[in-house]
């Protein structure tokens, strides 16, 4: 279908269904972003209408009795560390998986397929129990690691999802040509060495797409989080966000503040990054 | 580390040191509890000491049989799966096609369509229960402007209607993904084929029909696993829209399971692992059904 081809009423009709869904996609993101610039009494009389005046008092009011530096700062932590960990541990095994012929490789990589589907969130109970009976040996044996209330229970949650990276990852190891490993093992280089600086720069855009697929993921992540992080102190930012909103049902233009500072970061990465961010989730996906 | 430049890409150990610590986390923290998820469903354990664990046989099973919360709970989960299959795959498909044919701002129009998808579902929960609030949300106050009224216990107040109105939230949120990936696979569609076909005399609606989709149907089988596998374990969306209110009316089988197991309940482990046995084996099989369907939709194809 060439668009320029169709009748003058039938594009007419495209863009205006365009339109109206690019409307009500951005009307409440922007309904959302100059809501939490009014005041409270404008809020309240005029619940649409522009703001006369821009006031970033609830903007900061919401940031300092939300705690956002705190809730951004476990949010932040939480997803570097497990992104870090899932993807490293991720390459170097569809490494192993694409590039050594041992018995066993197939059923150790259909056994890292089994994981894609697993939907997660059926193993919220048996986690739990495990994370759980974890802490109490820690406690028996006196060890100072803490499994439940501590972000150490939600990134070993996740570093457990390799079966994608795993996929991913090693489809693209095995398309590199082995002539490049087989040049560097003639020069004398081991095999950790040509993982390290022949194999893992070759192998950087499959693990680029891969990260921003599972920060996306796991800054999103709002189940594990509410399982395991019950003190406010280690609240993430949409487990964060949820209390706010229970705690101030009352006051609109405050809840509206806080949804904005959760939302405005993400938005402003995309509008930044955006071809990036849609290859790197689509792609991901589509290898699934 | 070992020296292995003899024996090369056939050193299996220094393989399986590489392979180790992906085996490690994976093994205890995904297939432990997978494993656990089978077990504990066919008891009644309650604590965390293996002393309290006693095996029931099938009795959380039959509990379940008769569980009309359940039952309701899978029926929404269904409707979603189905609302989400027409609704959302056919909405990306309308808009991957319009799109690829090259209208003014293509590429906008998809940037906006896919911003909803990086916003957490907890921020577009609470966004549209802003935008949904019976007596200051947007959408009645539009309704009142043209005489109309909303609901009278709000749109997410009310019994039946809820369910459809947090789907359409869902795939408010999610088209935009589902549309690139359905672009993707266009993108991937020999141009010399639809020009042909344009040239013998096609029309653009027999071009769509005949030509683009089934062509598409690879990656059209693709996105609607990926969203009916999605809208089975939905929970973000349904805790911050709803909480499964009222009175469990819009409970979806996530949902309900961290409400008996985890949620203010907690108590019901043995119970709420059944349930989740079931859901594993829902999804598994709409996993395998993904794979067959693929592997058939790409014989089709290339024939």
């Amino acid at each position: 279908m060439v668009f320029r081809e169709l009748s003058l009423p039938i594009r007419l009709l495209f863009y205006l269904v365009l339109v109206a869904a690019a409307i009500s996609i951005l009307y409440p993101l922007t309904w959302m972003s100059y809501t939490a610039l009014k005041t409270n009494q404008e809020v309240m009389f005029s619940p649409f209408g522009l703001p006369t005046s821009i006031s970033f008092a609830n903007i900061a009011e919401a940031w300092r009795t939300g705690n956002f530096s705190r809730l951004y700062a476990n949010s932040v932590y939480i997803a570097v560390i497990s992104v870090i960990g899932v993807i490293t541990v991720s390459t170097t095994a569809a490494y192993g998986l694409a590039r050594y012929h041992f018995a066993g490789n197939r059923a150790l990589f259909l056994y890292f397929i089994i994981g894609m589907a697993v939907p997660t969130q059926a193993l919220m109970v048996p986690s739990f129990k495990l994370m759980a009976i974890l802490e109490s040996w820690a406690k028996a044996l006196h060890l100072p690691i803490a499994f439940l209330n501590s972000p150490l229970a939600v990134i070993l949650t996740y570093m457990s999802w390799s079966s994608l990276a795993i996929l991913f990852i090693r489809a693209y190891f095995m398309s590199i040509p082995p002539e490049l490993e087989d040049a560097a093992r003639v020069d004398g280089a081991r095999e950790f060495q040509i993982l390290r600086h022949v194999m893992i720069p070759l192998a950087m855009p499959a693990i680029a797409t891969m990260t921003i697929f599972y920060f996306v993921f796991f800054w999103n992540d709002f189940l594990w989080p509410l399982i395991y992080l019950q003190k406010h102190t280690l609240r993430t930012i949409p487990l964060g966000i949820m209390h706010f909103e229970g705690k101030y049902v009352s006051l609109w233009s405050l809840q509206v503040a806080a949804l904005s500072l959760a939302a405005w970061p993400p938005i402003f990465i995309y509008i930044l990054f955006h071809r990036r961010i849609q290859r790197g989730l689509t792609e991901g996906a589509l290898k699934f | 580390m070992r020296r292995s430049a003899r024996t090369g890409r056939y050193d299996g150990r220094f393989a399986l040191f590489l392979i180790a610590p992906a085996f490690f986390f994976y093994t205890f923290f995904l297939i432990l509890p997978l494993l656990g998820t089978v077990v504990i469903g066919f008891t009644d354990w309650t604590g965390i000491s293996f002393a309290t664990l006693k095996f029931t046989g099938l009795a959380n099973f039959v509990h379940m049989a008769a569980d009309e919360f359940f039952w309701g709970a899978l029926r929404n989960s269904f409707l979603f799966v189905i609302g989400c299959l027409v609704f959302q795959v056919g909405i990306a498909l309308i808009f991957a096609i319009i799109l690829e044919s090259g209208p003014r701002f293509a590429k906008w129009f998809r940037s906006i369509f896919f911003v909803p998808f990086v916003l957490s579902l907890v921020v577009v929960g609470i966004l549209f229960n802003f935008l949904l609030d019976p007596t200051l949300g947007i959408v009645d106050g539009l309704l009142r402007a043209i005489g109309l009224d909303g609901p009278k216990f709000g749109w997410l107040g009310t019994r039946t209607l809820n369910v459809f109105v947090v789907i359409g939230v869902h795939i408010w949120r999610n088209f935009g993904f589902t549309m690139f990936l359905l672009i993707a696979g266009l993108q991937a569609i020999p141009r010399a084929l639809q020009e042909s076909a344009r040239l013998d005399g096609a029309t653009p609606w027999q071009l769509a029909t005949r030509v683009t989709i089934p062509l598409l149907r690879e990656v059209l089988v693709v996105a609607s696993v990926i969203t009916s596998i999605d809208a089975m374990r939905v929970f973000d969306l349904v805790y911050t829209l709803t909480g499964g209110g009222p009175f469990h009316s819009s409970e979806t089988v996530v949902t309900y399971i961290y409400q008996l197991g985890l949620g203010t309940a907690r108590t019901q482990h043995g119970y709420a692992t059944a349930i989740a046995l079931v859901l594993t084996v829902i999804i598994m099989g709409m996993s395998a059904l993904q794979f067959s369907l693929a592997r058939a939709g790409k014989g089709a194809v290339t024939s």
